[in-house]
């Protein structure tokens, strides 16, 4: 394996406040759920597992105890490896449809849903084309599908949480959460509401 | 392409915009070398762009080297120096010209083709060049103007329909700058969505001119409302960052970094206000 120093982005001089910074940083952008029915998913899924290993072995190396927590949660990062992960949540009308999709064959999973008559197309049937829509990047009518999904079934955790990743993305999130860490966007928010408090306190005295 | 795909100059480090100003100068150059000087006037950002990820790939570090601008004499400025992948973009900037041209002169009433009946055998020479090198490139930029056509033959088809020829196409020409399967993968990802980004972002910029002069445009037949557009840039952007995030840039990371985060959505931006500017005052 490559110096787990470089899968990080660090110097091996770093503290390790450095090490955790880089390392959440970048389970964050991996994380599987931004990678979520993408056709790259298999691949952010190998670098997760790629930042992980460099940061146990980063602790490893160190043999610090008081990061042993920080490797407990590490591995509840590497836990998730949801990819489809809604999958058999619900029973599906489509698994053959399902397993095309998760294999990456996507023009056959297609043609299995384009043979549905129009009167039998369900929500799950709008949820498949809309992640196969997805997948060949066609993603303002994958949206419409996905809605439609969600809209026919208001109560299916697997479509809500596609709308909202969607959703989020739309609005820039994805772009913003990269660079300014939504947790620091939190921690900037409480920080300033105590600056708040702070500033008034001094004012008023 | 069109100049859409390029960072946000003021949060540029200083050295960074040294290095990407001697990329372009060193692209100026390539297209002028291979392609003869008339051919300096294809030189877009979305090139340097292409010749940056490309060379970011690469093993060997790239090379800077002094000299003078033919243009400006007077001032010593650093460029690229020539390597395979500069003249892949190069060659790849020749045959979206002629093929741009070729597209222009079909669609154009007979005065204003006129103009480009005369560029014509200029190109023309210059495709064959680059032609005889990428010819893999040259079939798919064909292929896609094939299929664009198709697509402009149905008023009705959407935005994705309009975008998929040309997102295709860079999708299979950002293909070609790996051998590797992987790194094949997340270009061929992220070129669809660069494709996406630059077609919208031009039907945006064109919609009041293409409006007027009853020409084609994806955008006279969706949904237009700004919010919409937006969303779906914004979108586009998410998914080629989420495909560039797995890239192991080299070199250069980064200007690349700065252009598909601040600079993509500092174009969304600027283009959908200048847009749609004209758009509300019709």
């Amino acid at each position: 394996m490559s110096n787990p120093y470089s899968v990080l982005g660090i110097s091996q001089n770093a503290t390790d406040e450095e090490v955790r910074t880089a390392y959440k940083e970048l389970a964050r952008k991996y994380h599987p759920d931004n990678y979520v029915n993408n056709p790259l998913a298999d691949l952010a899924a190998e670098k997760m597992k790629e930042v992980n290993a460099a940061y146990d072995e980063i602790i490893r190396l160190r043999q610090e105890p008081q990061n042993s927590g920080q490797s407990n949660q590490q591995s509840g990062h590497a836990g998730y490896g949801g990819y489809g992960g809604y999958q058999g949540q619900t029973a599906s009308r489509y698994p053959d449809v399902r397993r095309l999709i998760s294999q990456g064959r996507i023009t056959e999973a297609d043609e299995i849903l384009n043979g549905i008559p129009v009167e039998q197309q369900d929500a799950e049937w709008h949820f498949l084309k809309g992640q196969t829509l997805y997948a060949r990047g066609w993603l303002d009518d994958a949206i419409r599908h996905i809605q439609t999904a969600a809209l026919l079934k208001p109560g299916n955790p697997e479509y809500q949480a596609a709308v909202r990743q969607f959703t989020a993305a739309q609005q820039g999130y994805a772009y913003d959460g990269r660079n300014y860490a939504q947790c620091s966007t939190c921690d900037l928010c409480t920080t300033m509401m105590c600056l708040n408090c702070l500033c008034n306190g001094r004012l008023c005295c | 392409m069109f100049g859409y795909i390029r960072p946000l100059n003021p949060e540029l480090k200083v050295a960074d915009l040294e290095i990407y100003k001697a990329v372009y100068c060193g692209l100026c150059r390539a297209l002028s070398r291979s392609y003869g000087p008339a051919a300096r006037f294809v030189l877009s950002y979305d090139f340097a762009f292409t010749t940056l990820l490309h060379l970011s790939l690469s093993e060997t570090a790239p090379k800077l080297e002094p000299g003078r601008c033919p243009y400006k004499p007077l001032s010593r400025t650093p460029h690229l120096e020539d390597c395979p992948e500069l003249q892949f973009s190069a060659g790849v900037a020749a045959l979206m010209l002629y093929h741009k041209i070729r597209d222009d002169i079909a669609d154009k009433p007979p005065l204003p083709s006129l103009l480009y009946r005369t560029a014509l055998p200029l190109a023309h020479g210059a495709r064959r060049r680059a032609a005889s090198r990428y010819p893999e490139a040259d079939a798919i930029i064909a292929a896609a103007m094939e299929r664009q056509h198709t697509v402009e033959l149905c008023d009705k088809s959407g935005l994705d329909a309009a975008c998929e020829p040309s997102a295709t196409a860079l999708s299979e020409l950002f293909a070609l700058m790996s051998e590797k399967e992987d790194e094949r993968r997340i270009l061929s990802r992220l070129g669809y969505m660069m494709g996406r980004f630059v077609y919208t972002c031009d039907a945006v910029a064109d919609l009041a001119q293409d409006r007027k002069n009853g020409s084609y445009n994806p955008l006279l037949h969706t949904d237009t409302h700004p919010d919409a557009l937006r969303a779906s840039l914004y979108l586009t952007q998410a998914e080629a960052l989420s495909a560039y995030e797995l890239l192991r840039p080299r070199h250069f990371r980064s200007i690349l970094d700065n252009i598909l985060t601040v600079g993509m959505r500092h174009t969304i931006d600027t283009v959908l206000q200048e847009g749609l500017k004209h758009e509300q005052s019709l």
